[in-house]
């Protein structure tokens, strides 16, 4: 798998120097959207029937909490648009809307930043696009699909038409009585208002599940008229289906990461305690099989759902075979390391920037992401914040990631400190890479040796003057650098 | 003041009181009523919340217990119909099976569950109605017990590959005598065998200390006297064999100079001894006449028979390591209590003391003053400063060889009016079998050689956040302090022992109704 990544990575932009990020600059079309969204909740209020006037209120609350929500993720920056991944993904949704006229309206595309593998359409003609979705699809193809199925989800209203049953379900006469009678029972009041609970998302999911299969055929329709072979919607689902198995399955392999200069790495801290044998597997816990609470019809169902379809159709077409552009797909696992050190997640970032470093070992971001991720790691034990950072191993991770969080679990922070400054005497060397000087120095100040790290902060500060980074190593280092 | 005499004999009874908090839970509001640490004899496998949820007829309710583990995900959860006034007291997890102890406080009987370590319901025993004085010692203790604080006095204690060991107490019907009772349940609840109250014993009231447990014995003091009010107690150290079923042995505390009072004390498998720690008074002084004279180490075979004996003057021997007078008294004013001895995996002793003293209470005299001396009120007009934690560490040969002190700030306990009257270092035991000291619990390393001690600091300024102490002892040898800022201005919060080189941080939001929790790792 490794390898097969770094071959790919010789292509197109290269990752196996360096990586720039993605910036926040251009504030434009955050604007535009968030104007949008709310004209098209204005309008949406002033078209409801005279019917529907007592609902008002309630459409108001909802629309205003979905407007927070979208206005929130941009302001904690969850979303890009202006970057080279979100004009990618542009691209190819302006390729399906030319080819299908029926789509009709302005679209707006945005990259979310979340690990988590999914798209959504927010039904206000805006679609969202997770990072953890993009970096598993492997050709154009495959995003095309995902791209058809999210316009048709726009295109026949299917946000508007779950949130039009919610109101008219939660103000019904019959529904507040029910509900009142459930809640208010003298014996099993709880059992009767889950089971009450339970019959209401049954019928919304099984509505929800149904879109999605209309879904489905209408995106593999637009996506076979657009020039792409309709196999790549087969693929994107099979891979949804496997979407739990981790991208890089490799074993992360700490020793050569980190031991060397008379420095080794305590294979003690890879191990960990058994867990507990009484649990419920995640699909229990959380009812992921339960027909009661999926969304989403089986990945299985809807394969052989488009295959049907397929049967039906004479036109076909063969494009979309083509490697995503620039590895894009890459890219996303370069900005899911970024999103986690963004949020402060820094032990699942060091996870991915060790994964990731494996196959790009002298990527200079990579090095710095894994400096700075542990001396900030380090921070957090000192702060005693550790567990608002990192996550706790658990039955329910991968055998990989629970294998690196019983490491940052089990190591001690003065032996932390040890790896760190070793780390960075390894890898960081003399480098003119901004990011990695930084990361440089935060961990040479957690050395016993901290005489050059005022020399450091001071030449940095001169280098880079003003930056966050040079306010951050002049505020916490040269005052806090002896408590260590 | 009955009732909180009664307090002494039922010491090894005292449950964790828990929160009682609503939390929202799928649009309905449940109760949470007790939560806890699940053991396996030395080590945290994980925590356990028990909630009522609904009412499932006229007797009875639902109840919901969810099984958490070491690292506080949650893992597992059972729901059981049980009669009202149901609460969950204890539960405990020996590696193989997990064992509930229920408490019907309408019907003032016990119900005990047993699940294997995959779930599987083994036995459900419901335990008879008990005497009416044994629930009134036992709601006692459940209510004087601090909430915040998870006693180490578990009455459910793991013993891994083997079963549960319950230490109580019973009253024997015949003979209405009240003493310490030890019973042995295999994993499916079977009562393999059980040590009760002996008829024969002279004294009408016992009580016990447990000092230390494993698989093999059960260590503690056995307290006793005539009268429920009196203050002239006799103690033996009792020593029982859980393999055989039966007292090891039972050996005085005295020799023809010194009485000592243990306050810690462990089995040292390698020497085949037992070794307790206490501070020692002249023979001829009653227990608790406060003048002690320094603090003594004793060892004994595993027949009772004294194997070495160590006094350890204030004057002569202590005062060159820690600056105390004639009577224990530390420099301004206090006295050295130990809260708890161990030995480490590589032969070092220990022990965890906290210097105290006793002043007036503000509040207590207030009252007083007041009621123009005529108040029977709750608070005494003693109170106790507590001050420093100390770590005594003691060489082989038990001489002491190092005495570390950590500031931790200084607090003052209002004591409930009873107590006032009291020597001191009987005040001493009460508050350390009710949790007023500043010392939590200790948590040792997988391997044995470090250790952690959790205590409360006291802030100077009562409007900053919180804190709570953690003293890491690490492998290397030295003390690392961790200062754990409780940041997130909860409602309450609630400190738990964790796997080691953690503390497990239970917050409760009432606003919110939300109750969060996580382990959080210590800096050393």
């Amino acid at each position: 798998m490794a390898l097969c990544v770094s071959a790919k990575a010789q292509t197109g932009y290269s990752y196996k120097e360096n990586y720039t990020p993605f910036a926040f600059a251009d504030t434009s079309y955050k604007t535009e959207v968030l104007k949008h969204v709310k004209e098209r909740y204005v309008f949406l209020i002033d078209s409801l029937s005279k019917k529907s006037r007592d609902k008002k209120k309630l459409y108001e609350t909802i629309f205003s909490d979905r407007y927070d929500y979208i206005k929130s993720e941009f302001d904690d920056n969850e979303f890009t648009w202006d970057d080279s991944l979100s004009l990618y993904l542009r691209g190819i949704l302006n390729k399906l809307i030319a080819a299908n006229p029926e789509i009709s309206g302005k679209k707006y595309l945005l990259t979310f930043r979340s690990s988590v593998p999914n798209a959504a359409s927010t039904g206000d003609g805006i679609i969202l696009f997770n990072l953890g979705l993009l970096n598993r699809l492997r050709n154009e193809g495959e995003v095309a699909f995902v791209l058809g199925h999210e316009l048709a989800h726009d295109k026949y209203d299917h946000v508007l038409q779950s949130l039009v049953k919610y109101v008219q379900t939660v103000t019904d006469r019959d529904y507040k009585e029910k509900f009142e009678a459930a809640a208010t029972s003298e014996y099993n009041a709880h059992h009767k208002l889950i089971q009450f609970m339970n019959g209401m998302l049954f019928s919304f999911n099984r509505h929800s599940r149904d879109h999605e299969s209309e879904a489905d055929s209408i995106g593999a329709l637009w996506m076979i008229k657009a020039g792409y072979n309709p196999e790549y919607a087969i693929s994107a689902l099979q891979l949804l289906d496997s979407v739990d198995r981790e991208k890089y399955a490799d074993t992360i392999n700490y020793n050569q990461i980190f031991s060397g200069n008379g420095y080794a790495f305590n294979n003690n801290w890879l191990q960990g305690t058994e867990f507990m044998q009484w649990y419920k597997s995640k699909e229990e816990l959380t009812g992921e099989n339960n027909d009661t609470v999926k969304t989403h019809p089986d990945c299985k169902k809807r394969i052989a759902g488009i295959r049907l379809l397929l049967l039906k159709q004479t036109a076909t077409a063969t494009g979309g075979n083509t490697s995503l552009e620039n590895n894009i797909n890459l890219r996303a696992d370069f900005e899911i390391v970024q999103h986690f050190y963004d949020d402060g997640l820094y032990g699942a970032s060091l996870y991915h920037s060790l994964q990731l470093i494996q196959v790009f070992p002298e990527n200079a971001y990579l090095k710095a992401m894994i400096e700075k991720n542990l001396y900030f790691l380090y921070r957090s034990i000192k702060d005693h914040d550790f567990s608002a950072h990192t996550d706790a191993p658990s039955p329910y991770f991968s055998k990989n990631y629970n294998r690196f969080l019983f490491f940052i679990n089990n190591i001690r922070s003065s032996e932390l400190a040890a790896l760190a400054t070793n780390f960075c005497k390894k890898n960081g060397g003399q480098s003119n890479d901004p990011q990695l000087e930084y990361g440089n120095i935060l961990c040479l100040s957690l050395s016993p040796d901290k005489t050059s790290v005022e020399t450091l902060v001071s030449d940095y500060t001169h280098k880079h003057p003003g930056t966050k980074e040079s306010k951050y190593l002049n505020e916490k280092l040269l005052t806090t650098k002896n408590k260590n | 003041m009955k009732r909180t005499l009664l307090m002494l004999f039922v010491l090894a009874m005292l449950a964790q009181t828990g929160y009682s908090q609503k939390t929202k839970e799928n649009g309905t509001v449940i109760k949470l009523i007790n939560k806890g640490v699940l053991m396996d004899g030395k080590n945290v496998k994980g925590y356990y919340s028990f909630y009522q949820i609904d009412k499932a007829d006229k007797n009875n309710n639902n109840y919901e217990c969810d099984i958490y583990d070491d690292n506080f995900n949650e893992v597992n959860s059972f729901e059981i119909k049980k009669p009202n006034y149901f609460t969950l007291r204890e539960a405990a997890f020996n590696g193989d099976a997990f064992l509930f102890l229920f408490l019907d406080s309408k019907k003032k009987a016990e119900d005990m569950i047993s699940f294997d370590a995959k779930g599987k319901m083994l036995k459900d025993l419901y335990l008879p109605a008990m005497d009416m004085m044994m629930y009134s010692m036992m709601e006692s203790a459940m209510k004087e017990s601090t909430s915040s604080k998870m006693n180490e006095n578990d009455e459910i204690n793991s013993v891994p590959g083997k079963g549960f060991l319950r230490m109580g107490t019973e009253i024997d019907n015949k003979s209405k005598r009240t003493g310490f009772s030890l019973t042995f349940y295999t994993n499916d609840l079977v009562k393999k065998w059980a040590i009760l109250p002996e008829a024969t014993d002279k004294h009408k009231y016992e009580g016990y200390q447990p000092m230390y447990y494993d698989s093999k014995y059960v260590m503690g003091l056995i307290m006793a006297k005539d009268k429920i009010a009196g203050t002239d107690f006799e103690y033996d150290l009792t020593v029982y064999d859980i393999e055989a079923g039966k007292k090891a042995f039972a050996a005085t505390l005295k020799d023809d100079r010194y009485s000592v009072v243990p306050t810690g004390g462990f089995y040292d498998a390698d020497n085949h001894q037992f070794v307790v720690c206490g501070e020692y008074t002249d023979k001829q002084e009653k227990l608790g006449n406060g003048r002690s004279n320094g603090i003594a180490l004793l060892a004994f075979d595993e027949t009772g028979k004294p194997k070495a004996t160590k006094y350890m003057s204030w004057t002569k021997d202590l005062n060159k390591l820690i600056s105390v007078d004639s009577k224990g008294k530390i420099a301004d004013g206090g006295y050295v209590g130990v809260q708890k001895m161990f030995r480490t995996a590589d032969g070092k002793i220990f022990a965890i003391a906290e210097q105290y003293k006793k002043e007036a209470s503000a509040a207590g005299v207030a009252m007083a003053v007041l009621s123009m001396g005529q108040s029977a009120g709750r608070q005494s007009v003693v109170g106790i400063k507590l001050m420093d934690l100390m770590i005594l560490e003691f060489a082989p040969d038990f001489s002491i060889a190092k005495v570390s002190s950590f500031d931790k700030g200084e607090r003052h306990i209002d004591l409930p009016a009873t107590l006032g009257y009291y020597p001191l270092n009987i005040i001493s035991l009460f508050m350390r079998t009710w949790g007023y000291f500043d010392y939590n619990f200790l948590t040792t390393s997988e391997d044995g050689k470090g250790f952690s001690v959790c205590y409360d600091i006291t802030n100077k300024k009562s409007s900053d956040p919180p804190k709570v102490g953690n003293l890491v002892y690490t492998p290397e040898g030295a003390f690392s302090p961790n200062s754990i800022e409780i940041k997130d201005k909860p409602t309450l919060y609630n400190v738990l022992p964790a796997k080691w080189g953690y503390l497990g941080v239970m917050e409760y939001y009432s606003k919110e109704k939300k109750v969060t929790r996580r382990v959080e790792k210590l800096d050393y």
